[in-house]
């Protein structure tokens, strides 16, 4: 066991005294992080954090007026989200192309009566492209109100058809029943979920720079993970495996050194990423130390199965250089390291949700902005050794079947 | 003396090639164990099989009674490896690459150190220790590559060609430094394509071509099987009586003996033996001797002898 140790010690001994990994593992990020944070400041916050929208109401129904008053106009979101009541969809289309507005929320007619009827309806929103991020926060709250009035409404509809087969209930007396069922909604606080986080984020000032901190440095993982993997066939091309190989050491010890040496590697990055962007740049990480110990571990795991997997499917030193690289920034752009997910179209928004990239930066988030700690980051962990699981499963198999060759 | 090594019908065959063909041959404690060939004969597979880097077809082999097969890391903790290509971390330095490999043989703490500073030593490194493999010539980083494979004090230390683009002065380095090891009582199988080498290190010889052993034994022994024998020829001051002729060919144990005024040319199975006692003879004769050349068949004669090709073709 001890020599999974030294050899991944080694691993991370030879990948230090090479310059062009320092430049590429530690300062590229850093250097991203600090120019991301500070050219895309102005798009993330402003103070103080305000949403400018446009409403139509083409409906001044019950349900209408529930989302404007009691959604929009809650304590917690009164102060962020500016309504601007307009008479047309073209007036809408105006701001928005005038950037007067991040999104305009049309709310058809018939909109609560379609809902009490139980037919198809919809509330449209048409974002500012150049303000997703605030387009992508009302896009969240109009979700959370549809998605809950929805549930409602298959409740009451399958309680109220079975009081009435069962004749407990006059159909008549359906119509009285529904204030209550509404007064009950305006009280559901998962509604406006996105408020709190967003409230939060209020308080402690958000940057970019912490965005970008998770982001780029949750990206550069891969590379670090992808270097520690590049060394299987440098091992190869010195001969050195061959030479490991005679002497007294098991496969597994050597296939379980250089898979050490790979998480290592990718570790010690990590975590000077995150010493230095919170020395340096001020980013908060969260309060919770174990969440972040637990995150940066899971976070590194994940990437360090994937990188073991494409070893393991990559014939040569060249071919992981080639592929790694472009892997990593495919699934750092996928899985949110630029932008935002949740300003992401629905079907990019599901892909990412394939990256451990998405994972690791939401479970980051959570933790430098929700209350909660390690308890709320249970999914993003569970995820994250999920696919370090499958990752390395795959990998080492292949490995293993190519027997960790010597040519 | 016990034998450390013993090797029985080993054959290892790739895509129905036989790399190499049912080989056999044991090697005593202590000896000097060459394997003479060309590019090809098979050597590396033999010893690649022997170091337990890839499995035998059929046949087994046996070091300090511990199978290749069965017993692959009983048999690793005996063996010390040099490789033919240089094996090491080109930018950790000497000491450090010695003391990772030190550690791949289960070396720790002070026994570690004492025997980092020992191979250092041995191979006249100690200075240039911490300086960069990198930063190496050709010959140091080979010396550096047989100082790993003596790190775990071998019981046998397997050297397939280890002086192979190595500059003339190391290459004889090297080779004493190996001669010296065995003089100490260090087993060594070594494989070159070198006869020099070989002739030079070595007690005894196999000899492989196309994946078979052809010949084994001594030098001497395989000098006889080349059939042929050694040439003395010594030039003279003064002129040779031929009344010597017969002495000369008592003493010589030989009766191809020709004498022409101030020369005599021998012919004789054993001309290093008989060379001190025809330079007495001649001497007692008051005959002063200007020079002196001894030719004698060599494992390239015999290698040219049994396959009818160069030993470099």
């Amino acid at each position: 066991m001890i020599k999974v140790f030294l050899i991944g010690i080694k691993d991370v001994k030879i990948r230090a005294r090479d310059p062009s990994s320092f430049i590429i593992l530690l300062v590229m990020p850093l250097i991203l992080i600090l120019v991301l944070g500070m050219v895309f400041q102005p798009l993330w916050t402003s103070t103080p954090f305000t949403i400018d929208i446009a409403v139509l109401d083409e409906d001044n129904g019950e349900f209408s007026k529930i989302l404007l008053d009691e959604v929009f106009g809650s304590e917690q979101l009164k102060d962020m989200v500016k309504i601007k009541y307009v008479e047309s969809k073209e007036e809408i289309i105006n701001e928005v192309n005038k950037g007067k507005i991040a999104a305009g929320v049309i709310i058809g007619k018939e909109f609560s009566q379609a809902i009490m009827t139980g037919e198809d309806t919809r509330i449209k929103i048409l974002a500012d492209p150049e303000q997703t991020i605030k387009a992508g926060v009302i896009k969240n709250i109009v979700e959370a109100f549809t998605l809950e009035v929805l549930k409602r409404r298959i409740i009451l509809g399958t309680s109220m058809g079975i009081l009435v087969a069962k004749n407990l209930i006059n159909p008549a007396e359906i119509q009285q029943l529904i204030p209550v069922w509404l007064s009950e909604i305006e009280n559901m606080e998962e509604l406006i979920r996105m408020d709190k986080k967003t409230e939060k984020r209020m308080d402690k000032n958000p940057l970019a720079m912490e965005y970008y901190a998770v982001g780029m440095g949750v990206m550069y993982i891969l590379f670090a993970t992808n270097a520690g993997a590049e060394t299987i066939f440098q091992e190869r091309r010195n001969k050195t495996l061959e030479r490991i190989k005679v002497a007294p050491v098991s496969e597994r010890e050597i296939l379980g050194g250089k898979l050490f040496g790979i998480f290592l590697i990718a570790l010690l990055q990590f975590v000077m990423i995150v010493f230095f962007t919170r020395i340096f740049y001020r980013v908060n990480w969260g309060d919770s130390i174990l969440g972040i110990i637990i995150m940066i571990f899971s976070s590194v795991l994940a990437f360090s199965g994937l990188s073991t997997l494409l070893a393991s499917l990559t014939k040569s030193e060249e071919q992981i250089g080639n592929i790694g690289p472009a892997l990593a920034m495919i699934f750092g752009f996928m899985g949110g390291g630029m932008w935002p997910a949740f300003a992401f179209p629905d079907w990019l928004n599901m892909v990412s949700k394939f990256t451990p990239n998405r994972w690791a930066i939401d479970g980051f988030l959570k933790l430098m902005y929700q209350e909660g700690g390690v308890v709320s980051i249970l999914p993003e962990v569970l995820v994250l050794l999920g696919m370090a699981t499958v990752f390395f499963s795959l990998g080492i198999f292949r490995l293993r079947m190519k027997g960790v060759k010597v040519d | 003396m016990m034998n450390i090594i013993e090797v029985k019908e080993l054959t290892k065959v790739y895509s129905g090639r036989k790399a190499v063909d049912s080989i056999s041959f044991e090697i005593k404690k202590g000896e000097a164990f060459g394997l003479l060939g060309p590019n090809g004969a098979g050597k590396t597979t033999t010893i690649s099989m022997l170091s337990c880097l890839i499995p035998p077809t059929s046949g087994d082999a046996h070091i300090e009674g511990k199978s290749i097969i069965k017993e692959p890391i009983e048999v690793k903790k005996r063996i010390g490896v040099v490789p033919q290509d240089i094996a090491l971390y080109p930018t950790l330095s000497a000491r450090e690459n010695l003391f990772f490999w030190g550690e791949m043989y289960g070396l720790s703490g002070r026994r570690l150190k004492e025997k980092v500073d020992e191979v250092l030593q041995v191979v006249g490194l100690t200075e240039r220790s911490k300086d960069r493999i990198n930063k190496y010539s050709g010959g140091m980083k080979r010396r550096i590559n047989i100082a790993v494979g003596l790190l775990p004090s071998p019981k046998l230390l397997i050297l397939d060609e280890p002086t192979v683009g190595v500059d003339p002065q190391s290459r004889t380095n090297i080779l004493e430094s190996l001669r010296k090891l065995n003089k100490g009582g260090l087993t060594i199988l070594y494989t070159s394509h070198y006869m020099e080498e070989v002739e030079f290190l070595c007690d005894r010889v196999a000899v492989m071509d196309l994946g078979k052993i052809i010949a084994q034994g001594t030098q001497n022994e395989l000098r006889l099987l080349a059939g042929k024998m050694d040439s003395l020829k010594i030039s003279t001051i003064d002129e040779v009586q031929m009344r010597l002729v017969e002495v000369i060919k008592k003493v010589s144990e030989t009766d191809e003996v020709k004498i022409a005024d101030k020369a005599i040319e021998i012919l004789t199975l054993q001309g290093r033996k008989v060379l001190p006692k025809i330079i007495e003879l001649l001497g007692n004769n008051s005959i002063r001797i200007k020079s002196v050349e001894v030719e004698e068949p060599n494992l390239e004669s015999l290698f040219l002898h049994l396959t009818g090709k160069e030993l470099r073709d």
